[in-house]
C-alpha cells in the first residue's frame, strides 16, 4: 500500500482501515462479511454516510446521527440530543449499544443512550427504520445500534495510538482524548479516554444561551483473549460521567449523570467465516440526578435523583450459505428503573414522592431473519420476533401512590410482542426496487404506564401514567428504489404506516398540575390509530475526479385520527455536502435547508417553525511519516450566523451560532 | 383372615385419625383464655379511682396521653377487695371541665357499655380544650352485676394540646356551635388513607352527634398549591362519626380543607386540618 493510498484511508475512515484492511483478524472480518449478500444493502447504505460523515471529524454522536437519513434530533440543549427515526422516538425505536439494552435513568429523557458514547469509540451504526429494525428488540419505529470498538489483533509490534484535540468557539469547548491498542499473540487491549467540557453557547446574532454548558468524562475500557483460532472472549467496560449539563430547554439542569456499562463477549467464528456465534452477557448501571440550584426562576428547591440497571444476555447465531443468511438470536434482560423527588419548603418537613415508583422490567425475546438470493438479481428477506415482557412497581411506596389512584401497580403486566417483515428485492438494470410490508408491536414505557406527575415542558402539563395502555401496533409497507450507476447513485424510499392503539397524552379534567405553574394533568391513553407517511432519498455524485455531492432529503407527515397532526415531525429537510479531495487535502461545504413546519400538534405544546438554511464549511490537511500520520480540520457551522431552531427543538432555544472549530489528530498505526 | 386383617388395619387407622383430630383440637384452644387479664401492651395507664358505693375500682387506659382532640378509653373494673377483674357491670363516664367560674362537658360517645368482650369498658371522649384552661374530671358510674351495686367515681386527667389541631370549634353560619374532630389518618401514609371525622354540636350542657351533614373534603399542600385526585367524601356512618378517604400523593404537610352542608346549604366551609406525612 502507497503512503499516499494510507493517507486517504486515514482522511476517510480511519477506523474502517484499522478494523478492516489493516487488521486482517478474524474477529473483525465478521463486519464485513454481510456485504456478499446482495440485498442487505440497507445497512451499508447508512454505513457508507456514517463513513463519509464521520471522516469530518464532527464533534459528537449526534452530529454524525442527524446527517444520517431517516434519523433527527430531539433537542433540549447543547448535549444529550435525543434519536428519532423518521418521527418515532423514545420507546417506539430500539436504541441498543454493542446489542445491550439500555434504559436512560432521567424521566426527562435527558440521557438517551447514544450521551454515553463518544464519537471517536463508534466504530459502526446500524439504523434499520421500522419493523424491520425487530432483530434486537420488538418496535414499530426502527432500530438503532451502536457498535463501538473494541480490542483488535494484528502483527504489527507496537501499539496504535490516537491522540486528539478539538476546540470550539460558540462555546469555548474543549475536546480532548485518546486512544490506544496494543496486542499480543493471545491478548488484545483496547483503551480510550475522552474529556469534554463547553461552557454555554452563542447562538445567532450572539445571544448567550444560558445553562447550556457541560462537562464529561468517559473512559472505554476492552479486552480480548484469543481462545483459539476461531473463539474470542472480549471483555469490554464504559465509565461515563458528566457533569453539570445544562439543559436551556428545560426547568432543570442535570447535577451529575454517571454510567457504568460492562460486558462479556464470547464469539465464534469459524474458519471460513461463514458462522458466527456471538454471546454476551452485561451489566449497565446509571445514576442520575437533576439539578435546579442555577436557575433564578427556581421557586422550591428539588432533588430529583433517577437510577437504572439492566442486567441481560443475548446469544445470536449467523450463518451464511451460498444464497441464504440465517440470523437467530435469543436474548433476554432485566431492567429496574425508579426516578424520586423531594422538595424542601421553608420551614416544612421535606415532600417527598417517587416520580417513576421503583419498578422491574422482564424481556425475553426470540428473532430470527432469513435472506434468500434467488437469484444474481432476486432476492427476499423476513424477519420475526416474539417478546414476551413483564412489569410491575416493587417499591411499596410507589405502590401505595398508586393505589391512591385504584390502580394496583404491583400486579404484573404481561405482554405477548410480534415484530416481523418481509421484503422481496429485484433489480433490473441499474434499478434496484425493494418492497417491503411489516408488522410491529411495542411495549408501553415505564414513563407511560407508572410516570408519576412527570412534567413536560413542552406542552406544560404533568404526565401521570396509565398502566393499562395497550402496545401500540403498526402495519407499514415501504418501496425503495435506487438507481446504481457509475458516477452516481440515487435512492429514494416512500414509506407509509397505518398505527393502532397509538399512544398519546389527554388531558384528566379536574387534576391539579404538581408542578408549580403547570397547566395541568394528563394522562396517556390508545387512540384508536394514527397514520404516517413519508420519503428519503439520498444521493451520492462523483461530479469531477475529486469532487463527490452526497445529499439526502427526507419528509414525514402523519396524522392521528382526532384529527390532530402527529407531535414532533420534523419538516421537510435538506442535507448537501460537496467535498473536494485531493491527495491529503479535503475541502467541504455543506448547506442544510429545511421547510418550514406548520403541521403541528396543538396539544402537545407545538408551535409553529419557520424554514432555515445554514451554510457550513470543513477543511482538512493531513500529513504523513512512517507510520505516523497528523491531521488538522478546521470547521465553520453556520456561517451566516442565522438565529433558528429546528422544529424538533425544545422550548423555542435557538440553536448554535457561527461556530468555528480547530481540531487536530494525531494517528500512530 | 386376609379382610378381616384390612378391617382391623382400617379401624386402626381411623382410630389414630380421629385421636389426632382431637389431640389437635385440644391444642389450638388452650392458648385464648391465657390473655383474659392481660393489658394490652399498646395502652397507657391515665390513672386509677374507687367507684365507691360500687365496690369496684377502675383504671382508665388511653393510647396515648390524652390531648385536645379524639381520645379513645379503655377502662377495666376490679372487685376493690379481692382485686379480681370485673367482667360483668354497666359503665358510664362524663368528662367535666370545671373552670372555676363555670364548668361544662364535652362530646362523649359510650361504645361498649356492658359486659365487654375483652373486659374492657370503652368509651371515647372529645376534649375541646386542654387542661391548662382549667380541671378536667372524668366522672364515671358502675352499676357493678357481680354485687349488684351502684356507684360513682372521679378521675382527674390532664389534657395537652396537640402540636397540630385535631380539633376545631367554631360557629356556623346557621349559628351552630359545632365541634369538628378529625379521628383518622392518624399515621398517614402515601396514597389512600381512610379519612374519619366526628361532629358534634353544643346544645345548652349537652354535645349531641350531628348526623345530617353532609361533609366534602379537598387536600391541597399548601406550599405548592395543588391538590390531590381520587378523594372520597365522607358520609355519615354513625354516631356523628363521617367515614372517607384521602388521597396523599406525596409526602410533606397537607391542608385538608372541610366545606360543612346541612340541607344542602353550606354552613361553612373555613375549617381544616393539617396533616403532616
Amino acid at each position: 500500500m502507497s503512503k499516499k493510498n494510507l493517507i486517504i484511508l486515514v482522511l476517510f475512515s480511519y477506523v474502517q482501515g484499522f478494523t478492516q484492511n489493516n487488521f486482517g483478524d478474524t474477529i473483525n472480518k465478521t463486519t464485513s462479511l454481510k456485504e456478499v449478500i446482495i440485498c442487505d444493502s440497507e445497512n451499508n447504505k447508512i454505513n457508507e454516510a456514517f463513513n463519509f460523515y464521520r471522516s469530518s471529524k464532527l464533534a459528537s454522536t449526534e452530529d454524525i446521527l442527524q446527517r444520517i437519513e431517516g434519523v433527527n434530533l430531539i433537542r433540549r440543549g447543547a448535549f444529550g440530543m435525543e434519536p428519532t427515526l423518521r418521527t418515532y422516538s423514545a420507546g417506539q425505536i430500539n436504541i441498543t449499544l454493542n446489542g445491550m439494552k439500555m434504559y436512560g435513568a432521567c424521566t426527562d429523557k435527558m440521557d438517551p443512550v447514544t450521551t454515553y458514547v463518544e464519537p471517536s469509540n463508534l466504530s459502526k451504526l446500524e439504523v434499520n427504520q421500522g419493523t424491520a429494525g425487530g432483530l434486537l428488540g420488538s418496535t414499530i419505529g426502527g432500530s438503532l445500534n451502536i457498535q463501538l470498538k473494541e480490542a483488535s489483533f494484528n502483527c504489527k509490534d507496537h501499539p496504535q495510538i490516537n491522540f486528539y484535540t478539538q476546540y470550539g468557539f460558540a462555546n469555548l469547548s474543549k475536546n480532548i482524548g485518546f486512544s490506544l491498542n496494543t496486542n499480543s499473540n493471545k491478548f488484545a487491549l483496547r483503551m480510550s479516554g475522552a474529556y469534554r467540557k463547553a461552557n454555554d453557547y452563542k447562538a445567532g446574532g450572539d445571544i448567550t444561551i444560558l445553562h447550556s454548558g457541560y462537562e464529561k468524562l468517559n473512559l472505554n475500557f476492552s479486552v480480548a483473549y484469543q481462545l483459539n483460532k476461531t473463539n474470542h472472549i472480549i471483555f469490554d467496560y464504559i465509565n461515563d460521567n458528566g457533569s453539570n449539563i445544562g439543559y436551556p430547554a428545560l426547568p432543570m439542569d442535570v447535577a451529575f449523570a454517571k454510567a457504568n456499562i460492562f460486558s462479556v463477549t464470547h464469539r465464534f467464528v469459524s474458519s471460513n467465516y461463514n458462522k458466527v456465534l456471538e454471546t454476551k452477557f452485561y451489566h449497565n448501571n446509571i445514576t442520575h440526578a437533576m439539578d435546579d440550584t442555577h436557575r433564578l426562576e427556581t421557586i422550591m428547591h428539588m432533588d430529583m435523583p433517577s437510577w437504572s440497571y439492566t442486567n441481560g444476555f443475548y446469544s445470536q447465531y449467523k450463518i451464511q450459505l451460498k444464497k441464504q443468511l440465517f440470523n437467530v438470536r435469543i436474548d433476554a434482560h432485566q431492567a429496574f428503573t425508579k426516578a424520586e423527588m423531594t422538595m424542601y419548603p421553608n420551614n416544612e418537613k421535606p415532600m417527598f414522592m417517587q416520580t417513576l415508583p421503583g419498578n422491574f422490567l422482564y424481556n425475553i425475546g426470540l428473532a430470527a431473519n432469513y435472506l434468500l438470493n434467488i437469484d444474481s438479481l432476486k432476492c427476499i428477506g423476513f424477519n420475526i420476533r416474539e417478546d414476551y415482557n413483564y412489569q410491575y412497581v416493587t417499591d411499596e411506596f410507589g405502590v401505595l401512590q398508586w393505589q391512591g389512584f385504584g390502580i394496583n401497580t404491583n400486579e404484573n403486566k404481561q405482554n405477548f410482542l410480534t415484530t416481523s417483515s418481509l421484503f422481496f428485492q429485484i433489480k433490473k438494470g441499474v434499478f434496484t426496487n425493494k418492497f417491503t410490508i411489516g408488522y410491529g408491536q411495542r411495549l408501553p414505557t415505564s414513563n407511560e404506564r407508572i410516570g408519576f406527575y412527570l412534567f413536560n415542558r413542552a406542552d406544560g402539563f404533568d404526565y401521570i401514567g396509565n398502566y393499562n395502555l395497550a402496545p401500540e401496533k403498526a402495519i407499514q409497507m415501504e418501496f425503495s428504489n435506487t438507481i446504481d450507476k457509475k458516477k452516481w447513485n440515487f435512492n429514494t424510499t416512500l414509506f407509509f404506516h397505518q398505527i393502532e392503539n397509538y399512544i398519546y397524552g389527554y388531558i384528566l379534567n379536574k387534576y391539579s398540575p404538581m408542578t408549580i405553574g403547570g397547566r395541568g394533568v394528563k394522562t396517556y391513553a390508545n387512540i384508536s390509530n394514527a397514520q404516517l407517511m413519508g420519503f428519503e432519498t439520498a444521493a451520492t455524485f462523483k461530479l469531477l475526479k475529486k469532487i463527490i455531492y452526497k445529499g439526502n432529503v427526507r419528509f414525514s407527515y402523519g396524522l392521528l385520527s382526532n384529527g390532530q397532526f402527529m407531535q414532533q415531525v420534523p419538516p421537510l429537510k435538506f442535507v448537501n455536502t460537496l467535498r473536494y479531495q485531493k491527495n491529503t487535502f479535503q475541502f467541504q461545504i455543506e448547506h442544510v435547508l429545511a421547510s418550514s413546519q406548520k403541521n403541528i400538534n396543538i396539544d402537545f405544546g407545538e408551535s409553529k417553525t419557520s424554514s432555515w438554511q445554514i451554510f457550513n464549511a470543513r477543511v482538512a490537511f493531513a500529513k504523513a511519516i512512517k507510520t505516523s500520520s497528523f491531521q488538522l480540520n478546521i470547521g465553520i457551522e453556520n456561517l451566516l450566523d442565522l438565529n433558528y431552531r429546528e422544529h424538533l427543538d425544545w422550548g423555542g432555544v435557538p440553536q448554535f451560532g457561527r461556530n468555528v472549530s480547530i481540531g487536530f489528530n494525531y494517528y500512530l498505526n | 383372615m386376609k379382610f378381616k386383617t384390612i378391617l382391623a388395619i382400617t379401624f386402626a387407622t381411623i382410630l389414630l385419625a380421629t385421636n389426632a383430630c382431637k389431640k389437635e383440637e385440644t391444642t389450638t384452644v388452650t392458648p385464648t383464655p391465657v390473655i383474659v387479664d392481660q393489658i394490652p401492651s399498646t395502652y397507657k395507664l391515665m390513672g386509677e379511682t374507687y367507684i365507691l358505693g360500687a365496690a369496684a375500682k377502675a383504671k382508665v387506659y388511653a393510647e396515648k396521653d390524652f390531648f385536645v382532640g379524639y381520645n379513645k378509653i379503655f377502662v377495666a373494673m376490679f372487685d376493690s377487695v379481692s382485686n379480681t377483674r370485673l367482667t360483668d357491670g354497666h359503665f358510664d363516664v362524663i368528662p367535666m371541665m370545671d373552670m372555676g367560674m363555670m364548668k361544662h362537658s364535652a362530646p362523649v360517645e359510650i361504645t361498649e357499655e356492658s359486659i365487654p368482650s375483652d373486659k374492657f369498658w370503652k368509651a371515647a371522649i372529645v376534649f375541646i380544650m386542654p387542661s391548662s384552661a382549667g380541671k378536667w374530671t372524668l366522672n364515671m358510674a358502675f352499676h357493678n352485676h357481680k354485687t349488684d351495686k351502684e356507684g360513682e367515681g372521679e378521675l382527674e386527667v390532664n389534657v395537652i394540646n396537640p402540636t397540630t389541631s385535631v380539633m376545631k370549634s367554631f360557629i356556623a353560619s346557621d349559628s351552630t356551635k359545632l365541634f369538628v374532630t378529625l379521628i383518622q389518618p392518624t399515621t398517614p401514609k402515601i396514597g389512600l388513607n381512610n379519612f374519619e371525622i366526628s361532629i358534634h354540636k353544643k346544645d345548652m350542657m349537652d354535645f349531641p352527634a350531628v348526623n345530617d351533614y353532609t361533609v366534602e373534603i379537598e387536600p391541597t399542600m399548601p406550599s405548592m398549591g395543588h391538590g390531590s385526585p381520587n378523594n372520597v367524601n365522607p358520609v355519615f356512618t354513625s354516631m356523628g362519626h363521617y367515614v372517607g378517604k384521602v388521597n396523599f400523593t406525596m409526602t410533606g404537610l397537607w391542608n385538608v380543607k372541610l366545606t360543612l352542608k346541612k340541607n344542602g346549604v353550606t354552613i361553612d366551609n373555613k375549617q381544616s386540618f393539617d396533616i403532616t406525612l
